[in-house]
């Protein structure tokens, strides 16, 4: 113990020294003699500060991880996860302990802010002025009564991203319906991930991510989705990582995606395919799968017989094959399978053959074994179809709704809002209902199958077609700065009436006419009802750790007071619901029939926990047999009429490798995509359509595990381990094969500028020899020209303003990953 | 025992060079704390230097005058604990400039440590035995004392403690050799870092200390007498032309073996992180200045014999040996820590190091302290005094 | 006791959670990373490889940085393993940096490593800076080296002193998943989502490291430089500990 005494005759020593005073402080004593304090205080523990623990959910991705936020002296210093979330599990994402910085965002908003620079552009100071909340409310009001009174309430539009439950984007509808605009809201999924949902609905009918039983699957085939880094809920597959990959059997992973991640690295097979190809491995696997008879009998069906007739190139008779859960197996065989084998897929992916087929034989043999994908399949113009082919490998494993497999997502036990808004219409409501299109023409005959349009609104409003907007309010979406080719939606901006609602400054702001700032998230009083996660309902709570740091006010209530604003009957409505925290207070009054397993059956315990759900999952598939849950196991048996209803919202209450739905629109798909219209129900391989030009190179743009809603780009931590395979700690860098680089004289760590016939990127390089020779890989991150002193202008520049505002024409989604650029030194 | 004065310099004599040398080393000293300003607002983050480059310029700057210090105590060690007579006359020079260079060193060494202040007790008061660096402030405490008491005595008190003179004398060599290894053994004892590991790291040191010794000290000597030996006293003008070049030669062939030495076991080397830095060096212009201006210049000049005793040549050649070691000093204090210990792919292969502007001000600074210092010394002090036997 | 960390590469992610999370728990600079992961990457198109090693302060049992500490402010604590920096007592030398073979040690007065410096956001005096979201007060102490940083002294991974020495006395292992433990885990074996971090007493042959060290042949890092580290590897299958030659770029 030596090490101590020295220590307390340091202190001795000091409070010696100390008594000489003056002298020791003329020396620069006085840093040394206040260091002490720091030692003596922890000496005395008697005044140590509480601590709280206060629940709340994490806001830096959708998954919704239950945290614990710690508060002492009114300051928050740390956030971990909550182990009572059955996602967090006390466990969190490298985002997740940022929270803090978000809250203390230097650059925050202080409160309501009005613009005085009538002048709109980037380079444009708004020369805002803070103003009171009732001032900020009432010339929204003013204005959105006006453009009511006129009759063009169609021209007030409503743009999210992150909707997190029913009290923020839950409002709109309502919003909408009273108000009358058909543009409450403009969702963001269009520039998301709705490939997946589309590709979804088209063979099982759920409009709808999956929810996945990870824990007890045996092999895992996954196409282009960043499980360990991006996939949701990130966390909660990193813990499942941990669990599966350990387990006996270990769990086999084959990752399939047009680069080198840690997701590839960590599993057993990194297949780096072509850009746009994944559907022709996805079909050779069902090609190998069929003709080997390793597909799942019992759930898919059978030759009558039993003897298996699929062979390569060889049609089969459709009359022979018994379906069970699966419709138009034969069909799609002859029309698509038959002649997928794996050197044609080998072919189009680059991938060898014989790996192909060894891929096929493991997901065949192996059960449970489910097939998973995100946008790495899904941002191309033929991404829907791509999405399906690797959905139908689901239906051939038979993992559909089994254990170790995939199933859909239940709602939480709500009970009743306050008010509903049906009981509120007056006259213009009623008019405007089904009066006038959506600004961006979702659910038209421009865009048939989709749910939202984000990426077109700009385009559509600055050709008045089918008309301008007047007046647009945005909840956590930036498009212009994030939509595919950005740059209309700033002319957009410049000649409409822009409220922002972010609490940070961004491009939306810079633009914006008013600011309405929002709480952050640790300040919030929200509800969080889960993502697709594991099928049983489930919602989270988020519960202010603090009093606000600024003068701000959570989305929904936003909204409240707008719309108690409005004449007539749609303000009594909006009294009646009065706030979100009354709002929730009803929500939760459904927990009393049906408390969560950990208890919660009110408001309060809701808050205290953070979390109500309540397990099981009700229906399972075993062995081609769907049972429900009885209250002590999947013991009743279902009716085929009940999973029609319940799971496959088909048309024909199967899973559909011959969709029903895109044959309805068989016309449509052969103008956009060229698609015979006998094949367009088909999970098959067309070429993707690369859009960017001349250019050379496939240009991805990936986010990474600190992307952080768009907040990544300004939290200096996150700035510090953004991009882990090619050390983007300060900055990112285009991840490019050292041969392609030099064959354009770019060093490494170099400048260059990428180019395509939508605009040109400033970028430094990285020479990464796992890249593909025709693939650069740049995440979108950087590149800012507002969003806060540490997002902006960092390097590289942004991917968006090198994508070309394209679209898979089924699903809507913006097809990010499509485009091809060059690459030149800077 | 008893001491004469040998040719005390005329104020004529001392003339114009100290003065000259006087106002440049203050102008230099005025220039280098104003060049240093950041260091007074921003504090070490003027510094190129922190978790990458630990120790950079500022330590390379101290550790080189802490070497030119003991080298300078060791020529005067020559005459004062070997009582090798022909070295008397330059004793008392070789002193003060050991002294000077040794402030000079711990004043760089006090601007680069993060806590100066609270260094003067936490190293006494913890006795940190294992540790090099606490040897090393031992000696240079016994080194310092023992060089301001025999400057006392040799210059002030004019040897009325011959006694005390004589211990001192044993002092200043222990301290000496003793701060030269101890400072090689701060490198020699690093496992981890293997340019700087080995037994043979304090020998390099030595050798260092040697020949820049001998540099300073003719550097110094030829300076005080504006370039002129014919201004020297007898017995000084006879070293000057004698023995010191010759020892000054001897000093820089041994160093040159050492180095060839290092140089040539590193490029050869097998051990991760050692050729590729040594590779790295050679390929740089200032190994190739060091070797062929700072190094090998000096020795054909020195070795000319024609050449060697002239006043000119020997300051010249002084003053290249100087630079090129160092140069060598950076190369051996920045190479070592070139290879980032535990690095990802990402990682450059090189720490990314060039000394900022604040650390080139910071060797200005304790530079021409040390020359001011000296300057000084040769204005108030008799430094030609000549301690004729102790 | 003698604390020690077992980290399982074959579970390890590689997503850096545990870098955050330790910057977050003790206010280190942007970059400052206590504990990092590096990467490493190998091999060319199709068949390049991409691999990460997670490394926190090793706690060695002969620790070098003390040795070669000029004023014993680095020690290593017999009663518990730690191998901690007394912040009254460092000069700030940066002799320790330079001995640690494992590069864990920061100095904490350099330029910003993501600029604009965030010390500028929130100036201190005192200390490197004062965010507003520092830990408690009470739970910094500048004997352990906890807390935010001062001025001029060397920082690094305290095996996060502040919570593992207030666990209950005689606990074999800190279990995150243990509510009754979970406040004295260190913050990144606390937030590890596949759980590749484990905590617990070295000295004790009953304890959870101990048992995996034995199962799954626990590895040390450099173990030639003769520190000893605490902290065991388990590189299973999938699991590498990468070559740290000096050709690697």
């Amino acid at each position: 113990m030596s090490i101590r005494k020295v220590s307390v005759n340091r202190r001795r020593f000091l409070q010696a020294s100390a008594g000489t005073g003056a002298v020791g402080a003329s020396l620069g004593g006085i840093a040394t003699l206040t260091r002490e304090s720091g030692a003596q205080a922890q000496d005395t523990p008697a005044e140590t500060p509480e601590t709280k623990i206060v629940k709340n959910v994490c806001h830096q991705c959708p998954a919704r991880c239950g945290i614990d936020v710690y508060v002492t002296n009114g300051r928050v210093h740390s956030i971990y996860g909550d182990l009572g979330n059955p996602i967090a599990n006390g466990k969190l994402c490298p985002k997740g302990h940022f929270g803090t910085y978000i809250l203390y965002d230097p650059d925050r908003f202080p409160g309501p802010m009005r613009r005085t620079n009538p002048d709109k552009g980037r380079d444009q100071d708004p020369g805002f002025e803070q103003i009171s909340w009732d001032e900020a409310l009432d010339i929204v009001a003013e204005r959105l009564n006006d453009l009511r009174a006129r009759g063009e309430s169609h021209r007030f539009a409503h743009f999210y991203g992150r909707g997190w439950g029913a009290s923020c984007a839950g409002l709109y509808g309502a919003f909408g319906q009273l108000y009358g605009t058909p543009n409450s809201a403009i969702g963001h999924s269009s520039i998301c991930s709705d490939g997946s949902k589309m590709a979804k609905q088209a063979t099982d009918g759920n409009y709808s991510y999956s929810a996945y039983d990870y824990r007890n699957t045996n092999y895992i085939l996954n196409f282009g989705a960043g499980f360990l880094e991006a996939f949701r809920p990130y966390n909660y597959l990193m813990q499942i990582w941990g669990h599966i990959r350990t387990k006996s059997p270990k769990t086999r992973v084959t990752t399939v995606d047009v680069r080198l991640t840690t997701t590839g690295a960590a599993g057993d097979r990194n297949v780096i395919v072509r850009p746009g190809s994944d559907a022709a491995f996805a079909l050779a696997v069902a090609h190998v799968m069929l003709t080997e008879g390793l597909w799942d009998r019992e759930f898919a069906g059978d030759f009558e017989d039993g003897r298996n007739r699929f062979a390569a190139g060889e049609e089969v008779d459709p009359e022979t094959f018994e379906e069970n859960w699966v419709s138009g197996l034969p069909e799609w065989w002859n029309a698509v399978v038959k002649d997928a084998t794996p050197e044609w897929a080998s072919e189009v992916t680059g991938v060898r053959a014989d790996t192909i087929t060894e891929v096929a034989r493991e997901f065949g043999t192996t059960r449970p074994a489910m097939a998973l994908f995100e946008r790495g399949p899904t941002a191309h113009t033929n991404g829907t179809y791509a999405g399906m082919a690797i959905h139908a490998l689901n239906a051939l494993s038979g993992s559909m709704f089994a254990e170790g497999g995939l199933m859909y997502q239940m709602g939480p036990a709500y009970g009743p809002p306050p008010a509903e808004a049906d009981d509120y219409m007056d006259e213009h409501a009623s008019e405007m209902q089904d009066r006038h299109p959506r600004i961006d023409m979702a659910g038209t005959e421009r865009w048939p199958l989709v749910a939202n349009m984000m990426q077109e609104v700009a385009l559509n409003h600055l050709a008045d077609d089918p008309y301008k907007l007047d007046t647009v309010m945005f909840y956590l979406t930036n498009p212009v700065f994030t939509a595919p080719d950005p740059t209309p939606w700033e002319d957009m901006l410049r000649e409409t009436f822009v409220i922002d609602t972010s609490p940070f400054p961004g491009e939306t702001a810079v633009f914006a006419d008013l600011i309405l700032p929002d709480h952050t998230y640790l300040e919030r009083l929200q509800d969080t009802p889960t993502y697709p996660f594991e099928g049983w309902p489930m919602t989270a709570l988020r519960t202010p750790a603090v009093e606000p740091v600024h003068d701000t006010k959570v989305f929904g209530d936003i909204l409240i007071e707008i719309g108690k604003r409005i004449d007539g009957p749609m303000g009594d409505y909006y009294r009646e619901i009065d706030s979100t925290e009354n709002l929730l207070r009803h929500l939760a009054e459904g927990f009393r029939d049906e408390p969560g397993d950990n208890g919660v059956n009110d408001f309060e315990s809701w808050k205290e926990k953070g979390v109500w759900y309540r397990k099981p999952y009700l229906w399972k598939q075993r062995r081609g047999r769907f049972y429900e849950w009885d209250g002590e196991g999947y013991n009743r048996e279902m009716t085929e009429d009940e999973v029609a209803e319940t799971l496959f919202k088909t048309p024909s209450g199967k899973f559909e490798v011959k969709s029903q739905l895109l044959e309805q629109h068989a016309d449509y798909i052969e103008r956009e995509l060229d698609v015979p219209p006998e094949r367009a129900g088909f999970p098959q391989y067309i070429p993707p359509r690369h859009t960017g030009g001349e250019g050379d190179l496939h240009l991805v743009t990936p986010k990474t595990a600190c992307h952080a809603e768009g907040r990544g780009a300004n939290l200096p931590h996150a700035i510090a381990v953004m991009q882990p395979t090619v050390g983007g700690n300060e900055r990112t860098f285009v991840e490019i094969h050292p041969d392609t680089a030099r064959a354009r004289g770019i060093e490494n760590n170099g400048r260059a500028v990428m180019r395509s016939d939508v605009g040109e990127v400033e970028c430094v390089v990285r020479y990464y020899p796992p890249a593909r020779p025709d693939t650069l890989v740049l995440p979108m991150e950087h590149g800012h020209w507002a969003q806060g002193r540490w997002a902006k202008e960092r390097l590289s520049g942004h991917t968006g303003y090198v994508t070309a505002n394209v679209s898979d024409p089924l699903s809507g989604l913006a097809c990010y990953y499509t485009g091809k650029v060059t690459i030149e030194p800077a | 025992m008893t001491t004469t004065t040998m040719g005390r310099r005329s104020t004529a004599e001392q003339g114009s060079a100290g003065t000259i040398l006087l106002i440049a080393a203050a102008v230099a000293f005025v220039a280098g704390i104003a060049g240093s300003w950041q260091l007074w607002t921003v504090g070490h983050a003027a510094f190129n230097t922190g978790t990458d480059m630990m120790w950079g310029l500022p330590v390379v700057s101290y550790a080189y005058l802490t070497l030119t210090s003991f080298g300078a105590a060791l020529v005067a060690c020559l005459a004062l604990t070997f009582r090798i007579e022909a070295f008397a006359p330059v004793a008392a020079r070789a002193l003060m400039l050991a002294l000077a260079m040794l402030i000079a060193a711990l004043v760089a060494l006090a601007l680069e440590l993060g806590d100066p202040i609270l260094t003067l007790w936490a190293i006494p008061a913890n006795m940190a035995f294992a540790s090099p660096l606490l040897w090393m402030g031992v000696c240079w405490a016994i080194f310092g004392l023992s060089a301001l008491v025999l400057l006392f005595q040799l210059t002030l008190a004019v040897d009325d403690h011959p006694r005390v003179s004589r211990i001192a004398a044993v002092g200043l060599l222990v301290g000496a050799v003793a701060g030269v290894v101890t400072q090689g053994l701060v490198y020699g004892v690093m496992s981890m870092r293997p340019v700087w590991s080995g037994p043979a790291t304090p020998l390099y040191f030595l050798f260092s200390t040697v020949v820049i010794g001998f540099a300073v000290v003719t550097l110094f000597t030829n300076l005080a007498y504006g370039l002129n030996h014919v201004r020297m006293p007898e017995r000084l003008r006879m070293l000057c032309e004698g023995l010191l070049p010759k020892a000054l030669l001897a000093a820089l062939v041994v160093y040159l073996i050492g180095f060839g030495s290092r140089v040539a076991t590193g490029l050869y080397s097998g051990q991760d992180g050692v050729q590729i830095v040594y590779r790295h060096m050679v390929a740089s212009w200032p190994f190739h200045l060091e070797l062929w201006v700072g190094l090998l210049l000096p020795l054909v000049l020195l070795s000319i014999a024609a050449l060697r005793h002239r006043a000119g040549i020997q300051t010249l050649a002084a003053a290249l040996i100087l630079g090129g070691l160092f140069i060598g000093r950076y190369e051996f204090i920045i190479g070592g820590q070139l290879v980032p210990l535990f690095k990802g792919s990402w990682v450059p292969g090189f720490v990314d190091y060039a000394p900022s502007f604040t650390e080139w001000a910071l060797l200005l600074l304790a530079v021409s302290l040390g020359v001011l210092i000296y300057a000084l010394g040769e204005k108030l002090l008799n430094l030609s005094h000549s301690p004729k036997t102790m | 006791m003698k604390w020690g960390m077992v980290i399982d590469l074959e579970k390890c992610t590689g997503c850096q959670a545990c870098t955050t999370a330790c910057a977050m728990e003790n206010t280190n600079l942007p970059g400052e990373a206590w504990q990092d992961v590096l990467f490493y990457h190998e091999g060319e198109y199709p068949t390049g490889q991409l691999k990460w090693l997670p490394r926190p302060c090793m706690h060695c049992e002969d620790p070098s940085c003390v040795h070669v500490c000029p004023t014993r402010a680095t020690y290593k604590d017999p009663e518990d393993g730690l191998v901690l920096i007394d912040w009254d007592k460092c000069i700030g030398c940066k002799y320790c940096m330079l001995a640690c073979p494992y590069g864990v040690r920061f100095f904490t007065d350099e330029p910003a490593r993501v600029s604009p410096d965030i010390r500028e956001a929130y100036p201190d005096e005192e200390k490197e800076w004062s965010p507003p979201y520092e830990m408690p007060e009470h739970k910094q102490s500048a004997r352990t080296g906890v807390g935010v940083h001062r001025k001029g002294v060397v920082s690094k991974c305290t095996f996060c002193a502040h919570k593992i020495r207030e666990a209950p006395e005689g606990v074999s292992d800190l279990d995150p998943d243990d509510p009754e433990l979970v406040e004295y885990v260190p913050a990144c074996v606390r937030t590890c989502a596949p759980t590749a971090r484990y905590f617990g007493d070295l000295d004790n042959p009953e304890s959870k490291v101990n048992q995996l060290i034995a199962d799954k042949r626990g590895v040390r890092l450099l173990d030639h430089t003769g520190n000893r580290p605490q902290v065991y590897y388990l590189t299973g299958e999938g699991g590498a500990i990468p070559a740290f030659d000096d050709k690697q770029s």
